[in-house]
């Protein structure tokens, strides 16, 4: 089966003022299939977020391939940092993506009430993020990106700055989308129990500059050592 | 206590202050006529017109002033914020331009044009021009970049771009310029009216200081502090109107 995202030896670099070049990511390979959902780890600074930016398409790559099923056209990437535009609603920021995406008023409107009821967020659809606790602008987020249908959703750590229970709500909506509508997931984050309890595959990445020094299945971990999915 | 009569406390304090001291005469009467007497002036004017006539003058010159300077500066401002070769291009007229005291350059726009409306306007909207540019650069440079990165990915086109996220989060920058504008408009605007004027509140203070007549002179500054907070009150109510979404954010 050809692979939904293939990334091949991808390297990346930025350059500093007055020096030469500082490597980021140095040679990563690596694929993920239709319905998949992969975890990527690694120490601070190892060019994880970059690795998503390079995905999305925002920013370039020095050497290397990023190939995708079907084009970029069908990415959406929820932000690490609060991620909606503040002068709109929650409503307002989902109806400005779908109209982007080309879609008509009232499907677009019938799509953000859907996804917004999802994440359960109905109620706050004409709120503005600065009224949203962190966690509920979180699920805004990601009410918006799913409202995209996207074949290939990119996470940036969505629960950094959650507490537990918002963050224990974003995992259950996470799992949701992953069980009920087989979406194709890439999640960056630090919490290895999350990495582990939510994803299918789980890649550990090395200090800056970056190579792939693990791809494994939680599940084959937690057989090793004899214990259940969290 | 309700916001407005914290704010009116101070100001209502002074005045009676004030009124029981010139009354008490601990106060010298020529200098600092009660204000009982200036708001009585202020009514003569108003029902002889003169006061209304003053200051609409006044406020129409004062609006084509921040029109004439504020919108280049607004589209200037975004200008430089949005592109490097704008940037280099104004950025140093602007910055050499902002410091000069603009009543200082008054004489060469009477020279320039003349004794009439026009002076007057070309003064405040020169004012005007050089604050605002400068604040909506500030505004539209701090957007953060993160918000063009969600533009990207959204797809969203350059009409867009500049519609949903550039004129919106420039707004706040837009308006706190508007609002310092008004106040060195005003400034301005007395200032020309002193030299080159026949109307307006400014030039009703002038001739009040010529004939002595300090009650009259105070009617004026009155008028003048007045019309600034009702003007700031106008532009709170346009801030409440245009950005409901930081009042959301200060609640």
């Amino acid at each position: 089966m050809t692979p939904h995202l293939s990334v091949n030896n991808l390297k990346k670099s930025f350059p500093i003022p007055g020096k030469d070049v500082l490597p980021v990511i140095d040679g990563i390979s690596f694929t993920v299939d239709k319905g998949d959902f992969l975890s990527i780890m690694g120490p601070g600074g190892c060019g994880k977020t970059t690795l998503l930016e390079i995905i999305a398409g925002i920013k370039s790559t020095d050497s290397g391939e990023v190939t995708i099923n079907g084009g970029r056209g069908g990415i959406a990437l929820v932000f690490q940092e609060d991620d909606l535009f503040p002068w709109l609603t929650v409503e307002e920021n989902m109806l400005l993506a779908l109209k982007s995406a080309g879609k008509d008023r009232s499907t677009a409107r019938e799509l953000t009430k859907t996804c917004l009821a999802n994440v359960d967020l109905a109620a706050f659809a004409g709120y503005y993020p600065s009224r949203l606790s962190g966690g509920m602008k979180k699920r805004a987020s990601l009410a918006r990106a799913l409202s995209l249908e996207p074949e290939l959703l990119l996470m940036d750590e969505p629960s950094a700055h959650l507490d537990e229970e918002a963050r224990r709500g974003l995992h259950q909506v996470l799992l949701d989308i992953a069980h009920r509508r087989k979406q194709t997931m890439i999640l960056v984050t630090h919490d290895l129990q999350e990495a582990l309890s939510l994803s299918r595959k789980v890649m550990i990445l090395s200090e800056r500059p970056s190579r792939v020094l693990e791809i494994f299945d939680p599940k084959d971990l937690q057989a090793k050592n004899g214990g259940t999915r969290a | 206590m309700p916001k407005y009569i914290r704010r009116a406390f101070s100001p209502l304090f002074l005045l009676a202050l004030w009124e029981v001291a010139a009354r008490l005469n601990w106060i010298d009467h020529r200098f600092f006529p009660a204000p009982s007497l200036i708001f009585r002036e202020l009514w003569s004017q108003l029902i002889t017109g003169n006061l209304g006539s003053d200051v609409a003058v006044s406020l129409l010159r004062l609006a084509c002033g921040l029109l004439i300077g504020g919108i280049p500066a607004m589209i200037i401002g975004i200008l430089m914020a949005r592109s490097r070769l704008a940037h280099d291009l104004f950025h140093p007229l602007v910055v050499a331009g902002y410091p000069v005291p603009k009543i200082a350059i008054l004489p060469l726009i009477i020279l320039m044009f003349g004794l009439g409306e026009w002076s007057k306007i070309v003064i405040i909207a020169a004012g005007t021009f050089f604050l605002m540019a400068l604040s909506v650069l500030e505004g539209v440079s701090r957007i953060e970049k993160r918000y063009f990165s969600i533009a990207r990915l959204l797809r969203l086109s350059a009409a867009e771009e500049w519609r949903s996220i550039i004129i919106p989060a420039a707004m706040p920058a837009l308006l706190h310029g508007l609002k310092l504008s008004v106040g060195s408009g005003f400034m301005l605007l007395v200032a020309s009216e002193f030299f080159a004027s026949h109307s307006g509140i400014g030039y009703r203070i002038w001739a009040s200081w010529e004939n002595f007549n300090i009650t009259a002179l105070y009617g004026g500054l009155f008028t003048i502090m007045l019309l600034a907070i009702g003007l700031q009150a106008g532009i709170e109510t346009i801030e409440k109107r245009a950005l409901p979404w930081r009042i959301s954010e200060e609640e």
